[in-house]
């Protein structure tokens, strides 16, 4: 079971998914899984579901439906896909998109590892702190949590103003991809900890124990060992910040420019300002399409990647 | 639950005479050794030398110290003080990467991510030893456990007895001269701990490594080592063979916890017996074992085990010399090749004997019957002073 | 053991840098000057005076307020349906009925807000506080559905057993056993959600009325729009009635976890 849980599912959603329950199971506590086991009952269980099942179609499914028909309703058609992969603004905006996502990934990764892996082994105490200082950031407004970059970030900001008193340089920091990046491995960070937390739990430590009686240094069984263990949370972690980078809109629109816009800010920029929603839905199904096809890629990378979790562990 | 081990015979898969191996074990030296984890005190100022190539069993209940001073010796927990020495050479300050040991956990810790192969491998390229020659040093050492055919499995791939072999399997394939082995049948079920029992004392003859395991299992303890370290609150109970350990326990813990034993309680009498709180006065033993100061009297307790004690009907009369007491059938355990049957002898004591079940007529509850046993099968311990705590 | 404080000392860094640049707003929040600046030598109140005083605040935080207690009641009625009907079905249909709930969360929430937002022209819901309503409520059901999820996998069925053999019907079971039993995680639920709602500003941007906007998107307007510092004031207030309902909503389910 726990094998099972660790293998990567083919649907590339449901990795995203499992990264997101995992964040919840932190905020609610641990052992929460929503597979929980069978229980032969009968009810009205298609009548209870029935309801929910139907409003998410209908808020969340058929939008999604509108959102295509609407990007080809247009005169050009379906060729309003090659049309915006064709223009200079779209390709850099979708370049500047998956760049940015991919760095605030990185950075996420690179903070989140440390933490999420302190979080295994810290006393229950520090753990409970830690615990606490990822999941409130986490529930805490996106817009409130940008405001303050901003007033720390800004050309008169608390940094700013700090360097001058100190006689050095002021650093450009906002209205850039630098602060569009802060500002955004800030917000996505506890959706970078709180999965490579629930991976790492489930990593039985005294492997590396062993690996260090067969002669490994504590670094060598790190790396040989624990590491591997670790890459289906790092996995989850990274696909989850990625695509929450990808469409991320609050924070680009606080901190960054409209001429280093990102695909969010473009499509925004399409409805609420020129009125061409046919445009904007395109966007969004670029955004989308792009997004699919890069899971798809990692889901194959890793799954040929050595040192991948068992095939058919249960 | 000592009833139900006791079903098993206690074979010891040892041959008589052991080969002599090329690679040899290293001697093993503990002085001193202390470790405590906040207030509590987990080993006690252990002594302990086993010898090169000696199967030397740590047994104990759970939180007695075996597992604690196991990792020291692995190098995985440091000692508060003591040392540790292998051949002479202090190693307590060595990481457990450079003790060269092979080790076996408790539940196998087999790498998930890696092959059977890969995993036995391990400790080759930790050595750095050539794939070709890695290849063949680890199918040699699959073909040992019997899983040659397997070698392309994941871990989870594998029945848990399996895995064991595989366990087993990767800490020897680099022939480490010191093997420690940490409840390694703990979560396998009886059959395959049998089986695996002589696997793990074949291999201990092959390898010929200073094998230090740690079990709670008294008859793994009896079948597989040539010595066994009793341990309690973090000292050594006792130490002796498993011959000697079953035979002539020093305490009554140890009696009671290797085997099912009568612990008869009493003073002793200046003729060398023990007299029992009803004035039925018993003769154990060798009185001149030398055991201490016997000549003052004082309380003291004979162990006298199941098996040696013979139920008899109380018209037949005992043979000289041999002790006697009689006394009512309380219980009748029903145990397949053996039988245990309960007595009460008067003033609460209970008296529990063990026959083989092949003698045809059962014991009826309620019966009244003699038990008797030989001089030479009850053991002294504690005998004049309470020497618990003297031992180690 | 060095590596070991070092590590403690790298995470207790990571983790105030995850916290203490939000509380810059608090000082903004204080400072005197029509800045969105951190004075320390004086301070005053008069953003949040402003705050109090402004219709225009205080009507964005009644819209947000209604919009959040309707939104999380939908949601929770929603939800917990869901969690007892999710409870019954296992196997390969329960994955996909998992991950379908799910889907609002990972989604780009941009993409959400145009689309509902078009798909809501078509309705006549856009710029309505019904629909702003609906759209909240269903992409919190993954919020609602977890905790109760958490809560019923904790409770023993064999109290409904105990309560049908003493003469409770299905109704009277649910309300006077059940319910109690996984309560916390309901309530926890429905905690996430009025959060969730109260606190969401890229759907609400597209769906909210022009007239009546969330509190949410009027901060975001005065952030874009102006440099007004009562937005300081308002995020100090949203910031501290949230920490408190975030932090009451972990203690009930974990209160959850612990009695069932």
């Amino acid at each position: 079971m726990v094998g099972g849980e660790r293998r990567l599912s083919g649907q590339h959603v449901a990795v995203a998914v499992r990264g997101m329950t995992d964040v919840l199971d932190a905020t609610v506590g641990s052992g929460s899984r929503w597979l929980t086991p069978l229980r032969g009952r009968h009810g009205p269980t298609g009548l209870l579901l029935a309801a929910p099942l139907v409003l998410l179609l209908l808020v969340v499914g058929y939008p999604m439906w509108v959102l295509l028909q609407q990007s080809v309703s247009g005169p050009l058609g379906w060729n309003i896909f090659l049309e915006l992969l064709a223009s200079d603004v779209t390709r850099a905006v979708l370049l500047r998109t998956l760049l940015t996502a991919a760095l605030v990934t990185f950075v996420c990764l690179v903070l989140g590892y440390p933490y999420a892996y302190l979080l295994t082994v810290a006393s229950p105490l520090l753990r409970a702190v830690l615990i606490v200082l990822v999941v409130l950031p986490f529930w805490t407004s996106f817009t409130i949590r940008t405001l303050a970059w901003v007033v720390l970030l800004q050309d008169q900001g608390m940094i700013n103003n700090t360097l001058s008193t100190l006689g050095l340089p002021s650093l450009s920091l906002i209205r850039n991809v630098t602060g569009v990046v802060i500002g955004m491995a800030h917000v996505m960070l506890p959706f970078a900890v709180l999965p490579l937390y629930a991976a790492m739990r489930r990593i039985d430590r005294r492997l590396v124990d062993a690996a260090v009686a067969c002669g490994a240094s504590r670094r060598a069984a790190w790396r040989q060992v624990y590491l591997p263990l670790s890459l289906p949370g790092i996995v989850a972690a990274s696909v989850l910040v990625f695509i929450l980078s990808l469409g991320f809109f609050i924070t680009p629109q606080l901190l960054g420019s409209p001429r280093n816009a990102l695909l969010s800010q473009l499509i925004y920029m399409n409805v609420t300002q020129v009125g061409d929603n046919t445009t904007a839905s395109a966007l969004g199904v670029l955004l989308v399409a792009v997004t699919l096809l890069l899971l798809v890629a990692l889901t194959v990378i890793v799954r040929i990647l050595p040192g991948r979790t068992p095939k058919g562990a249960r | 639950m000592a009833d139900q081990t006791s079903l098993k015979s206690r074979t010891r898969w040892r041959t008589a005479t052991r080969p002599q191996t090329s690679h040899g074990g290293v001697e093993l030296r503990l002085t001193g050794l202390t470790r405590s984890f906040g207030s509590a005190i987990a080993v006690d100022n252990v002594d302990l030398t086993v010898k090169p190539g000696e199967f030397m069993t740590l047994l104990g209940p759970s939180g007695s110290g075996k597992t604690t001073t196991l990792n020291m010796i692995a190098g995985f927990l440091a000692p508060d003080s003591g040392r540790i020495m292998f051949d002479g050479r202090d190693v307590s300050s060595l990481p457990a990467n450079r003790r060269n040991i092979g080790m076996v956990f408790q539940n196998y810790a087999l790498f998930p991510t890696m092959s059977v192969r890969d995993n036995v491998g391990y400790p080759l390229r930790q050595r750095r030893v050539k794939a070709s020659q890695r290849r063949s040093q680890v199918d040699a050492a699959l073909e040992m456990v019997e899983l040659g055919h397997l070698w392309d499995r994941r871990p989870a791939e594998l029945s848990g007895g399996q895995q064991q072999r595989v366990a087993l399997a990767r800490a020897i394939v680099h022939r480490p001269p010191l093997l420690l082995m940490d409840e390694p049948l703990g979560a396998l079920d009886r059959r395959l701990r049998d089986s695996l029992q002589s696997e793990i004392a074949a291999i201990h003859r092959h390898v010929g490594s200073t094998v230090i395991y740690v079990t709670h299992d008294q008859d793994e303890a009896l079948c597989l080592s040539d010595r066994i370290a009793v341990f309690r609150d973090g000292r050594i109970e006792q130490l002796s063979s498993p011959s000697d350990m079953y035979e002539q326990p020093e305490t009554s813990f140890v009696a009671s916890f290797l085997g099912d034993s009568n612990i008869l309680v009493g003073t002793f009498t200046r003729d060398g017996n023990l007299r029992l709180p009803d004035g039925t006065e018993v003769r154990c033993g060798p009185a001149d074992a030398g055991r201490g100061d016997a000549a003052v009297a004082g309380p003291a307790t004979v162990v006298v085990r199941p098996e040696r004690m013979r139920l008899t009907e109380l018209e037949a009369t005992p043979r000289s010399g041999t002790n006697c007491l009689v006394g009512v059938v309380i219980e009748e355990r029903y145990l397949g090749a053996t039988r245990m049957v309960a007595l009460d002898v008067g003033g609460d004591r209970r008296i529990v004997v063990r026959e083989n079940s092949g003698a045809g007529q059962t014991r009826p509850i309620g019966s009244r019957l003699r038990v008797c046993w030989e001089p030479a099968d009850g053991v002294w311990i504690d005998r004049g002073a309470d020497r618990h705590g003297e031992s180690s | 053991m060095t590596d070991r404080a070092f590590l403690k000392l790298t995470g207790l860094l990571i983790g105030l840098w995850l916290v203490l640049p939000t509380l810059v707003i608090v000082p903004v929040s204080l400072n005197p000057r029509r800045s969105l600046a951190v004075s320390w030598s004086d301070w005053s109140l008069q953003w949040f005076q402003r705050f109090f005083d402004d219709p225009r605040w205080l009507d964005a935080l009644t819209t947000s307020v209604v919009v959040a207690v309707q939104a999380s009641v939908l949601a929770t009625v929603l939800g917990t349906m869901a969690a007892f009907a999710l409870e019954r079905v296992t196997g390969k249909f329960r994955r996909v009925l998992d991950a379908s709930i799910a889907t609002p969360i990972v989604i780009p929430v941009i993409l959400l807000g145009i689309g509902i937002y078009f798909a809501f022209l078509r309705w006549g819901l856009a710029g309505t506080t019904q629909g702003l309503v609906l759209a909240h409520a269903v992409t919190a059901l993954p919020l609602v559905v977890h905790p109760v999820s958490a809560a019923l996998s904790r409770y023993d069925r064999s109290l409904d057993r105990a309560a049908s053999s003493l003469g409770a019907g299905a109704v009277a079971r649910f309300y006077q056993v059940t319910l109690p039993m996984i309560a916390p995680g309901v309530l926890a639920g429905a905690l996430f959600a009025f959060i969730w709602s109260f606190d969401e500003v890229v759907m609400a941007i597209f769906l909210s009325s022009p007239r009546q906007p969330t509190l949410p998107v009027l901060m975001f307007n005065s952030v874009t729009q102006s440099v007004d510092p009562t937005v300081a004031a308002a995020s100090v207030l949203v910031l501290a009635s949230s920490t408190v309902v975030v932090l009451l909503a972990m203690a009930l389910s974990r209160k959850g976890a612990r009695s069932g």
